[in-house]
């Protein structure tokens, strides 16, 4: 893990917010006449208040539930804030265990001639539905919401899973002006806390007595002839209260080149450490990762299932042969897995029908297939071990948890470091792995529950080449051949993407992206040969690449590959860019003037580079007898690039592109 | 034991026998599928069968088996093994079996491995609609799915439709589709570009029987019709028919209008009389169109489009006195809302149902009397008795314009007296102008600074109006692709001006450019057209099977006036051009004003309609010609002191 993009997403200040009082159904006129937004005049809605209650409620027969109390009060500013009357809630389900909406209630106002007119959210606003066996979607439509409207709504969620505290989020798609939230636990429950997000919010913690009463019932007994009654007892504990405070947080707005939005949310997780009941031990839950991981690891459906071999008992004597090098065994039995398994399009962390069962199938969810490939290379006595991890639309999750992975990859120890495999995407190679696995650091978990932290942002640069060999006729047009090759992250890409997808529609993009060169021939080789870069052959006749003005014909010395769009248009940037892996570009083009002209003049050279050396670019052309030999690298070296370097980013695009539309002038003679 | 019994009971064995040994193979391989049938295909529908009962009107039976063949990971959508169901669906029966490329049976999925969801439509934020479907993760190439399925449904307004070609990439065996009525119901059968495919018509007056063979899969190109444009169908409505628990009739657009009208639409006509009140007063002493129109504005401001689809609710609008109440419905509430407003602001209007679209002017089927359409307008005649149209779900269109949603396209007209066919308005290319002035300032560094005002109409103004809604980060992204050519291009300040009286747009656009001329040796390149350049050109087709079809056309008109750096003089311009064909026209022109300014006039006509196959490459050669001219330079050089 490198420790300077993990501290991007780090950054929680503390600072003083003024507590602020709203009561539901007190909306001052003042803002029912507000026409725009204070700090953002052209925001579609705000939130003005919101506010947070959960604690934990003790009832007789039920035991403890897990009570949550929203309350939002929300103001619509445009015609394209009407979406923010309504609300969209998701309870979840297993089994006969499910949350519910116990008590909601809302209200809209407007003003009409002056005068405050409310109206009341009634039963028909309010529908759930079934979306599948774990979660049900409650939508809440606010009534008579137009431009101007203010909505008062509150809502209650109670939830048997009284161990998964939602995220408190204090951050939305719309400004908020002013967030309040309070957690109460009691004392025998004992949570860890951890924030995230850009925007400071303030924690303060206190305690205070609570009493509830428990009631029992004896049973009857003969000698005094007591007849069995209900006893009452009450019970004083500690409740820790921490209370979290933020206002005017801005919108968090979605940006190119973001891995994952959620990341940068302002918000706090609560997440369960332990339980310490009277009477009974303390039970621990989970600590740190490497204890995340440990917990896992123990789990039937994942150590539980590794441990099994009969499956493949048979396969594998006659997969492995003769080998005795463990990197010749893996190499085997990881194509092995790759060829034989089909992965059902589920990620997650657990076995789901088996390995057995998967195996037999030939089809399972990730993490069946990465445990079928550790069990076998394990088995094949290769040192390999699962490592667990966080895909990047899972995101980031700062804090110890097992929902914090959702995603089983398996890895090979070797006294230099380590290969990272994942069989369940076709193309995959040792230690290139499809994007999704890109994604902060995973955990590789031994069997005797060691740890170690590995980073999952490749360092090394992915490679694609292009070489193209022409001419220049004298009526401007150009013809010749181009090679293009693609190795590590572009090539999987490439292969994941274009591998059985119908030729001459891929081509039909490829001369679109050409500048609307014409392909007159084309190969491709190595498409499903993994081991290889993909070398594309193509040969092409082009129209307008050149200008020709006068005596004189101008091109561009990339031709058709020069780079005339800079993908990063906007004056600033809040969260950092992120290209997914470090990648290299080089160029070669070689090419034979027309008979009758003349270099008249060529663009000077240059060799740049970012600050850091983030990235760096190099052209130049030169005049070698009747032909002219074009030299471009294009670098990008790091995956992630932090905000602060945006300006320069965007200054380096820029350059390169002012560079590359520079022109070579024949001349005839 | 009598002799039948005997004989029933071998039978029966010989029945478990024949099933069991069909279970493990089936002829189904991918050696015996026809060439012809695999060019251009990733899945080969070997078999499709729908075999419907008409218990009665309200009371049908749909069985079909499907086996496709599964060419490839991109044919896997095809295995369409699903099943839709409401609350009025009885699904009896649902089977699939995999085989592999040999035919040999490799499993059975049961119907309780089926996933059983929500079937969400992307707009409605609740919808009774549920999916019951198979997502088989294939282990090998080719497969081939058999799909066995069973439903009884009471709601026969819907019968399912006879698609012998199921889409893009597929190509079809054989495919069978009959309708078996247990009673004579009368029906009607649209037909629908059968011709030119090898389609039998077994139909007899008790039945309905089609039956196709060795149809090829056909892939999709740019500016073509829509494949629902092309393919083949057929389509049965009954005259008297059902719809989710209410009865329904009409074998004419008349007497199907009356029927939506009285049924579907009267009930739910019921504005309370505070508000008709509260209308009235609005409206009082103004004339029927200003009335129109500022009930459409009362609308617009008191109600929001939100979906839910319960039930007959799918198609019966929520009551008036309910989006009164709430502010807010569907299409069809905020219609019907919006008419009961307009009766009583004294203006006649009419529900109107619609295939509403931008990528496709779909037509209400005129020859096919049945529930069709997907979205509800309002029709208002005017004085002339012109229908004026308008689109209830949108806060921000101005009164009378509905924009390339639902313009240029048969709708059926709900009247109290009955339905009718009329035709919405149409843009004419003309009519969807643009017309954008620019006067910039080139600098000796290739800098430039300028002011541009563009102005739209018709359904340009449709494309651009909404800027207005967006945040001052989104408005600079827009210009930022807008002119996504301009390399280091800054937006200074952004002025809109939506006049929705004349339906007219006016952006004024300050921008800047560091780099917009390139120095070649002391020369300054650059290119006159900056502010409208067409960079994009039709694929190119190295066999076009389809016709061109040019959806909407437009007309831009560019007036740009240059001012050129101090010290610098013309070295080249490049010279006018004007080209007319069937596809439209463009031009340019260059001219030195006597000031030493220059000015850019440009004009591009784009026309629409349907061409030949064989004009395809005309046409992209015209549009080629376009980006070449649009993309024209001028150098200028360094004046001689």
């Amino acid at each position: 893990m490198k420790n300077n993009t993990f501290l991007l997403f780090l950054c929680i200040c503390i600072t003083a917010v003024q507590a602020q009082e709203v009561k539901f159904g007190k909306v001052d006129r003042a803002l029912l006449l507000q026409d725009q937004h204070t700090a953002e005049p052209d925001a579609a809605a705000a939130i003005i208040y919101k506010k947070k209650n959960v604690f934990f409620d003790y009832q007789d027969n039920i035991g403890w539930s897990l009570n949550s109390t929203t309350f939002m009060r929300v103001k619509i500013y445009s015609e394209t804030g009407l979406d923010h009357g309504n609300f969209e809630i998701y309870l979840y389900k297993d089994g006969s265990d499910r949350e519910r909406i116990m008590r909601s209630k809302g209200y809209t106002y407007n003003l009409e001639n002056d005068k405050i007119e409310e109206i009341k959210l009634k039963n028909d606003g309010i529908y759930e539905e079934n979306l599948n066996d774990y979660l049900n979607k409650v939508v809440i439509t606010m009534p008579g919401v137009k431009k101007g409207s203010v909505i008062d709504i509150e809502y209650t969620v109670v939830s048997p899973f009284i161990f998964n505290v939602d995220e408190f989020q204090f951050q939305h798609d719309i400004p908020l002006d002013y967030v309040e939230a309070k957690f109460r636990v009691p004392e025998y429950f004992i949570f860890n806390k951890q924030g995230k997000g850009y925007f400071p919010f303030d924690v303060k913690n206190s305690s205070e007595q609570k009493t509830i009463q428990l009631k029992y019932k004896t049973e009857g007994t003969g000698y005094v002839n007591t007849a069995p009654r209900t006893q009452t007892t009450d019970i004083t504990y500690r409740e820790d209260v921490f209370e979290m405070t933020a206002k005017q947080v801005p919108a968090l707005i979605d940006e190119s080149y973001v891995n994952n939005i959620d990341n940068y949310r302002t918000a706090i997780k609560f997440e369960l450490n332990a339980v310490n009941m009277p009477g009974e031990p303390i039970k621990y839950y989970t600590k740190s990762w490497e204890q995340v991981a440990e917990t896992i690891y123990k789990s039937a459906s994942f150590g539980g299932a590794l441990s099994k071999k009969s499956y493949f008992k048979d396969d594998l004597p006659a997969l492995v042969g003769a080998s005795t090098d463990p990197m010749e065994k893996a190499a085997k039995i990881f194509n092995f897995v790759q060829n034989k398994m089909n992965w059902d399009g589920y990620q997650g962390l657990y076995t789901r029908q088996g390995l057995s069962e998967a195996y037999e199938e030939a089809t399972g969810n990730v993490a069946e297939i990465n445990l079928i490939l550790t069990a076998m290379l394990r088995a094949a006595d290769v040192n390999a071990h699962p490592v667990l991890v966080s895909t990047r639309d899972h995101g980031i999750r700062l804090f110890p948890t097992r929902e914090g992975f959702n995603y089983v990859i398996a890895a090979i120890e070797t006294d230099q470091g380590y290969i990272l495999l994942d069989a369940s995407d076709k193309f995959s190679t040792p230690n290139t792995l499809p994007d999704r696995t890109l994604n902060w650091f995973g955990m590789l978990v031994r069997d005797d529950y060691s740890v170690r932290r590995i980073d999952m942002t490749p360092n090394k640069n992915s490679n694609k080449t292009y070489m193209i060999m022409g001419e220049v006729n004298a009526d401007g047009t150009v013809s010749g051949k181009m090679r293009i090759s693609q190795s590590d992250h572009h090539a999987l890409n490439h292969r994941r993407q274009y591998f059985k997808t119908d030729e001459t529609q891929y081509l039909t993009k490829l001369e679109n992206k050409f500048n609307g060169i014409e392909i007159v021939d084309y190969k491709v080789d190595h498409m499903t040969d993994r081991s290889k870069p993909i070398i594309e052959t193509i040969s092409f006749s082009a129209e307008d690449q050149c200008e020709q003005i006068g005596n004189k014909i101008y091109f561009s010395p990339l031709l058709f590959l020069t780079a005339t769009e800079n993908p990063f248009k906007l004056e600033s940037r809040q969260y950092p860019v992120d290209f997914t892996y470090p990648q290299t570009e080089k160029y070669t083009v070689i090419l034979k003037l027309p008979e009758g002209y003349q270099v008249e003049s060529l663009p000077e050279g240059v060799s740049m580079a970012m600050p850091n050396n983030f990235g760096s670019f190099r052209l130049n052309v030169s005049e070698i007898q009747n032909s002219l030999q074009i030299m471009a690298t294009f670098d990008i070296n790091q995956s992630v690039i932090p905000a602060s370097e945006y300006p320069n980013l965007k200054a380096y695009y820029n350059q390169i592109i002012q560079k590359e539309t520079e022109k070579i002038v024949l001349v005839k003679i | 034991m009598t002799p039948l019994k005997n004989t029933l009971s071998a039978l029966l064995l010989l029945l478990v026998a024949t099933n069991a040994s069909a279970q493990k193979s089936i002829s189904y391989t991918r050696q015996n599928i026809p060439e012809a049938l695999i060019v251009n295909a990733n899945a080969v529908v070997r078999l499709s069968e729908t075999n419907i009962t008409m218990h009665s009107y309200k009371d049908m039976t749909v069985k079909s088996k499907r086996i496709v063949t599964i060419l490839n990971d991109q044919g896997d959508r095809y295995q369409e093994a699903y099943i839709g169901y409401d609350p009025y669906v009885d699904i009896e029966f649902l089977e699939a079996s995999i085989y592999d490329k040999n035919g040999q049976f490799v499993k059975k999925i049961k119907r309780k491995e089926f996933r059983d969801q929500s079937y969400g439509d992307g707009v409605s934020i609740y919808n009774d609609d549920r999916i019951l479907f198979l997502s088989y993760t294939p282990t090998a190439y080719p497969y081939t799915l058999v799909f066995d399925s069973e439903y009884r449904t009471s709601t026969t307004a819907f019968i399912e439709a006879w698609y012998p070609l199921g889409g893009m990439y597929v190509s079809t065996q054989k495919s069978s589709y009959s309708i078996n009525f247990e009673q004579p119901l009368p029906h009607r059968i649209k037909k629908s570009n059968l011709e030119n495919n090898p389609i039998k018509d077994l139909s007899t007056p008790q039945s309905v029987q089609f039956e196709a063979e060795n149809i090829a899969a056909v892939k999709p190109e740019g500016f073509a019709p829509t494949f629902t444009e092309m393919a083949p169908m057929v389509r049965v409505a009954l005259n008297k028919f059902h719809l989710k628990g209410v009865d329904g009739q009409g074998d004419t657009w008349e007497d199907f209008g009356k029927w939506m009208y009285d049924d579907l639409l009267m009930a739910s006509n019921d504005l309370p009389e505070a508000s008709k009140v509260k209308i009235k007063t609005l409206v009082a002493g103004k004339s029927k169109m200003e009335a129109a129109k500022l009930v459409y504005e009362y609308v617009q401001e008191n109600t929001r489009y939100v979906s839910v689809q319960i039930g007959v609710g799918g198609w019966k609008p929520m009551k008036a006195s309910e989006v009164d109440r709430l502010g807010y419905g569907d299409c069809k509430a905020l219609t019907n809302y919006t008419k009961s407003l307009m009766d009583a602001a004294g203006v006649a209007s009419y529900y109107s149902v619609v295939y509403a679209g931008a990528n496709s002017k779909k037509d209400i089927d005129e020859d096919f009397v049945a529930m069709q359409g997907n979205h509800v307008i309002l029709a208002i005649p005017d004085e002339d008795d012109k229908m004026v149209w308008i689109d209830c779900t949108s806060q921000v269109h101005p009164f009378g314009f509905v924009g390339d949603f639902t313009d240029d396209r048969k709708v059926l007209l709900v009247k109290p007296e009955g339905g009718e066919i009329v035709k919405t308005v149409r843009y004419d290319p003309k009519d969807n102008y643009q017309k954008t002035e620019a006067e910039y300032r080139l600098n000796p560094d290739g800098s430039m600074t300028g002011l541009v005002e563009i102005q739209t109409r018709g359904t340009q103004y449709n494309d651009r109006f909404t800027l207005t809604q967006r945040t001052e980060l989104e408005k600079e992204s827009h210009y930022k692709e807008f002119w996504n050519y301009l390399n280091g291009l800054q937006i200074n300040s952004i002025a809109l001006e939506n006049n929705k009286e004349s339906v007219v747009f006016t952006e004024k656009v300050d921008v800047g450019c560091d780099s917009y001329a390139t120095n070649v040796n002391g020369e300054l390149i650059f290119c006159p057209n900056g502010f409208n350049q067409i960079t994009s050109i039709p694929n190119r087709y190295r066999d076009r099977t389809m016709p061109l079809k040019l959806r909407r056309g437009y007309h831009d008109e560019d007036v740009f006036r240059i001012h050129l750096p101090e010290g610098y003089e013309i070295g080249s311009l490049p010279e006018g051009v004007s080209l007319i064909n069937p596809f439209g026209k463009y031009e340019f022109e260059l001219t030195q004003n006597p000031d030493g300014t220059l000015t850019y006039r440009r004009e591009i006509l784009r026309k629409e309609g349907v061409f030949p196959k064989e004009d395809y490459e005309a046409y992209r050669n015209f549009m080629k010609d376009v980006s070449r001219y649009d993309a024209a330079k001028i150098v200028l050089k360094k004046k001689r002191s």
